[in-house]
């Protein structure tokens, strides 16, 4: 009896299924997907931004090298790209972070009402972003912008944030700031509020201000969390790109001159149609992030406590 | 320092906490709060660290009252119960923290913390991180942090709670010990009476937000002054039965089943009372006036214990091993004059 | 069990393989050649497409044609994909720039074998040059319809100061200056989208080329342009023209009469509004006075090559839509202009022209654009980044000449 029922496992066990192969075949549909798309068109664009003179339509090129490479770190553009996208992401991702650290602070406390100010915060991750854009386009205005009747409350003077060539990419930074906000707070509200609040009580006994709580308790203790949050942001601001277009009316700038890196690749791509030259810049910036990510992780993994 | 608690109260929305509590705890003395889940005594312990506010009442720290005082002013150190030691910082960090807020100077508050963590026996383990450390060895931690500010009050909420069995015994030895050797007057929260008894100078007994009884810890076994107390404490807990006092100024079981003679005829006749008689009470011998039959014998440990039934009512009582009764015997018994006590069934009183 | 699993994922498995090729000219089982159709267009204008579709197919039993929506973003890059992976449609409707970037590696197909003799005489010259434009100078798109920008201007405004409707650049400065004068708030004149268009109508006008195909450059480094351009800075720096809109479109600043005159597109005409009493009206695009010239947005049909059958029924469908009738609704739905006098003598066009009076002002006769020549992309973009360093100041004239040339010359040079 027993060997029967051996047996017949036996039999059902042959071939490919009820082998260390069976999960593969489960998850097949999920993997050929990946592979399709994301790993094929990812190792595709390395092939060609080492082809030369690459043609989208027939496949065909000229030499296989560095040409490429070379063309992008002679153009002009495209320095004044990495330049910008390495501005934005300096201002951008470090005073987000601070600002959101300072929200979600607020925004944690017990307070009637705080629902409302915590959905206010949040509005702008469900609007439209070219709404979004047209309004900060109106905030900038030169005349009428309500940013300029502040500042002029105290004595400043009239900035051309959307049409000085030299004010563009701060106006382009302070929306930037302001993009990155809510999913910011989102992300540190939900690890504050993983923080045991008795770390509190026992500060409050021995008598920290509100100040030191925050510095010596909230903010080692996030400090995982503000990692995190340091780089998707990083990671999402070098890809600044369609900020541009409700701002400066689809230019990049008001005088071309705020080339973003990933603008850069859409205009090789989809203008000038210089596939190998928005790939190599494609690759350049993958390196780039990618490095400034690991440099993060490991700083990060010295940081942590647990 | 002498704490006075002077008709103190604390409302909750729907419940009350603390209901007119007027007491003085002594100087320089362990002092545990005990009572049941839910009887207000972390309430109690955090009305005393100004954590919490007291909607009636007032608190004398000596001659300060410090009712309205911020924690931080009041000079305690709070333990608690989880030890809430910052993850992030390593244990001479944690101890240092008091004095960091203080603006010590750092040479000195190293030299304090290590002083301290001397005390309570983690000097080997200063650079760790409070994850590393065993729970018995964070709660020393926690004692030191509240320790090195040098508190005029020492709290601690629930302190072994959350150790096993074993650390638990170590620990609340530990307790007793650098409570001791620092004379800081000292409280603690509890719901284990053996812990209460074992290392406390006296116990406040509560139950529902309500003072029941404050004293030494074998006086308030001993001499219990309500059915609560009397029940509240001591293992095996006390056999409680429920009578009259019948025309002799004896007890009489309720459903006349049986009657027991009381050595001091206390109760006024024909009055509902609650007999409560420990488990150690008892003598059994020959010719005395009470019959039981034994139900059931067992051994706990060293102990031997019986259930046995006098008329129609259960009790669990200890047995010597001299005597050679198996179940289904009936015996004679007598009660002893200590651990039998007389109370008002109505108000739970002792008569 | 087991042969079920194992059919199931091999069904998986050729679906999601399959899953993005769906489309291309194929015969249908029924024998009908099939033709499919890319387009972006919505609302009323898709509706026109499916019925136009409908009766194409009603009145032909060997065609069919399929129409597939999609989404306006990213639509070129999209049509280039699937057509060079083999899987994209047999037609478009888009402008001649876009074919042209399939010229080079023949995959569009030359429509010049479908067309009657007589073609070249029934189309407008403008529109005919542009389709046949190309390095093989073939007719590589099927001209269907033909747009571009007029002068709008606030009619109330310009009465009151006694101004006329600017027949040149002098006069609409002189306009600018008298409105200036008489509300300081208000801008006289901006330039709706890109510079592009503005830029390439200053250079034409000179009597310029642009863009010499031959010798694959541009010849726009002229005193004469170069003295358009130093106009068009003046007027910038006397704060004649407003650079940025508020919001989107200066038509919005037009609206609350911040603007008093604007250069847009035709089709700008629904969103304009003016406020109770004021009323605008709509003029052509000024001149410099050498050579009259105006841009023209030539939309047409690009077929894609296939094998002969598709291919033909593909033409058959381009010629079907650019039919006097058919071309006529499809001018009146998206508000355009016909190419085709023969659509033009049409009921159905002469009333819907006489109710729009921007596209009278739209000079199609002296309609002209750029060659349809490989970097002719770059060189839109170029003109529009030198006329915005211009106007911002970050470059002088010549220096943004100078640089444009350059890299309008690397790009030409590509092709």
């Amino acid at each position: 009896m027993a060997e029967a029922v051996l047996k017949s496992k036996k039999r059902s066990s042959s071939g490919i299924f009820n082998t260390k192969w069976e999960p593969l075949i489960y998850l097949a549909p999920f993997l050929i997907g990946v592979i399709i798309f994301t790993l094929y068109p990812f190792f595709n664009i390395i092939l060609i931004s080492f082809k030369e003179g690459y043609r989208q339509m027939t496949g065909a090129f000229q030499s296989f090298g560095f040409d490429n490479y070379v063309h992008i770190f002679t153009d002009p553009y495209f320095i004044n790209a990495l330049k910008n996208t390495a501005m934005y992401v300096g201002f951008v991702v470090p005073i987000s972070t601070a600002l959101s650290l300072f929200f979600a602070n607020l925004l944690n406390q017990k307070i009637k009402g705080i629902g409302i100010f915590q959905t206010a915060f949040f509005l702008p991750m469900v609007t439209s972003v070219t709404a979004i854009g047209l309004v900060w386009k109106l905030m900038f205005n030169d005349r009428i912008g309500v940013i300029n009747a502040m500042l002029g409350l105290f004595g400043v003077e009239r900035i051309e944030w959307l049409l000085d060539p030299a004010m563009n990419i701060w106006a382009l930074i302070i929306y930037g700031i302001w993009n990155m906000m809510p999913f910011t707070i989102i992300i540190l509200l939900s690890g504050l509020q993983n923080i045991d609040p008795l770390y509190y009580t026992a500060a409050k006994v021995d008598g920290a201000s509100s100040r030191k709580q925050f510095f010596r308790i909230t903010v080692p203790l996030l400090a995982p969390t503000i990692g995190l949050t340091c780089i998707i942001n990083m990671i999402s601001a070098s890809k600044v790109f369609g900020e541009l277009f409700p701002l400066f009316s689809g230019r990049p700038g008001t005088a071309y001159n705020l080339f973003t890196m990933v603008y850069y690749i859409y205009y090789e791509f989809n203008v000038a149609r210089h596939l190998g030259y928005a790939a190599a810049a494609s690759i350049i910036l993958f390196i780039i992030v990618f490095v400034f990510t690991m440099i993060q992780l490991y700083v990060q993994r010295r940081w942590r406590y647990y | 320092m002498q704490i006075k608690i002077d008709h103190l109260t604390k409302k909750f929305p729907d419940t009350t906490a603390v209901d007119d509590f007027t007491m003085e705890f002594e100087s320089g003395k362990l002092t545990a709060l005990l009572g049941p889940s839910g009887c207000g005594k972390s309430t109690m312990l955090n009305m005393l660290a100004g954590i919490l506010p007291a909607t009636d009442g007032h608190i004398y720290f000596d001659d300060d009252d410090v009712t309205d005082m911020p924690p931080q002013k009041r000079g305690v150190g709070l333990v608690f119960q989880n030890y809430a030691l910052y993850p992030h910082m390593t244990v001479l960090e944690n101890i240092c923290f008091p004095l960091e807020i203080q603006k010590v100077n750092k040479a000195e508050r190293i030299e304090k913390a290590k002083e301290m963590a001397k005390l309570v026996h983690v000097d080997q383990y200063l650079d760790r991180k409070p994850k590393e450390l065993s729970g018995g060895q964070q709660q020393r931690v926690a004692i030191a942090r509240a320790l090195i500010k040098t508190p005029r009050l020492l709290l601690l909420d629930e302190p072994l709670s959350n150790l096993d069995a074993r650390l638990r015994i170590e620990m609340r030895e530990e307790i007793r010990r650098i409570q001791q050797e620092t004379k800081v007057t000292t409280i603690f929260v509890t719901h284990d009476q053996e812990e209460a008894m074992s290392i406390s100078d006296s116990i406040v007994l509560m139950k529902d937000g309500i003072l029941m009884q404050v004293d030494k810890p074998q006086a308030l076994y001993d001499d219990p002054n309500h059915t609560f107390v009397a029940s509240f404490l001591g293992n095996p807990p006390i056999n409680n039965l429920e009578g009259i006092i019948n025309d002799a100024g004896d007890f009489e079981l309720k459903d006349h089943s049986a009657t027991i003679k009381l050595n001091e005829k206390k109760g006024i006749k024909g009055e509902e009372v609650i007999l409560g008689i420990r488990p150690e009470a008892i003598t059994i011998g020959p010719d005395f006036n009470t019959k039981a039959e034994i139900l059931e014998r067992y051994t706990m440990g060293k102990e031997e214990l019986a259930n046995i039934k006098i008329g129609s009512a259960e009790l669990r009582v200890y047995i010597s091993v001299d005597h050679d009764c198996k179940k289904g015997d009936v015996i004679d018994l007598v009660l002893r004059n200590k651990g039998v006590f007389l109370f008002d069934k109505a108000s739970g009183k002792r008569l | 069990m087991k042969k079920i699993i194992t059919l199931l994922l091999a069904l998986v498995l050729t679906i999601s393989l399959t899953a993005c090729s769906n489309s291309g000219g194929t015969t249908t089982e029924d024998g009908k050649t099939r033709v499919v159709l890319w387009h972006t267009y919505t609302e009323d204008q898709q509706a026109f497409i499916d019925q136009a579709v409908a009766d194409f197919n009603a009145s032909h039993e060997d065609i069919e044609v399929v129409v597939e929506t999609q989404a306006l973003q990213d639509f070129e890059s999209k049509v280039m994909q699937a057509v060079s992976t083999g899987t994209g449609p047999n037609l478009i409707i888009h402008y001649a720039t876009e074919a042209a970037n399939y010229v080079p590696d023949n995959m569009v197909a030359d429509l010049g074998k479908y067309v009657p003799e007589n073609f070249e005489s029934t189309v407008d010259e403008g529109a005919y040059k542009e389709a046949t434009s190309f390095i093989d100078g073939k007719l590589h798109i099927l001209p269907l319809f033909t747009s571009g920008p007029v002068f709008f201007y606030n009619k109330t405004i310009y009465d009151e100061l006694g101004l006329q409707a600017p027949a040149t650049w002098e006069e609409l400065v002189a306009n600018c200056e008298t409105i200036k004068a008489a509300y300081p708030e208000k801008y006289g004149f901006a330039i709706d989208g890109s510079f592009t268009d503005f830029g390439q109508t200053l250079i034409m006008q000179t009597g310029n080329e642009l863009i010499d195909v031959a010798n694959k450059s541009v010849t726009f480094n002229t005193p004469e342009v170069a003295e358009q351009f130093q106009w068009f800075a003046d007027a910038i720096t006397n704060e004649y023209i407003m650079l940025s809109p508020t919001g989107q479109y200066f038509s919005e600043d037009f609206n609350t009469e911040n603007l008093v005159s604007y250069m847009g597109s035709v089709a700008g005409v629904p969103y304009i509004q003016l406020p109770e009493g004021s009323d605008y009206a709509v003029a052509p695009v000024p001149q410099v006075g050498t050579v009259e010239w105006t841009p023209a947005w030539n939309r047409g049909i690009i077929v894609f090559s296939a094998d002969e059958a598709t291919e033909a029924a593909t033409a058959e469908f381009a010629l079907y839509l650019a039919s006097p009738e058919v071309n006529a609704e499809f001018c009146k739905v998206a508000n355009y202009a016909s190419p085709y006098q023969a659509t033009r003598d049409t009921e159905t066009y002469k009333s819907f022209v006489a109710d729009n009076q921007a596209l009278e002002s739209l000079r199609s006769d002296i309609g002209g654009s750029f060659s349809a020549v490989t970097g002719v992309a770059t060189v839109r973009t170029q003109i529009d980044e030198m006329l915005s360093a211009i106007a911002t100041g970050t470059k002088d004239i010549q220096t943004a000449i100078n640089d444009a040339e350059a890299a309008c010359n690397s790009a030409l040079q590509e092709g």
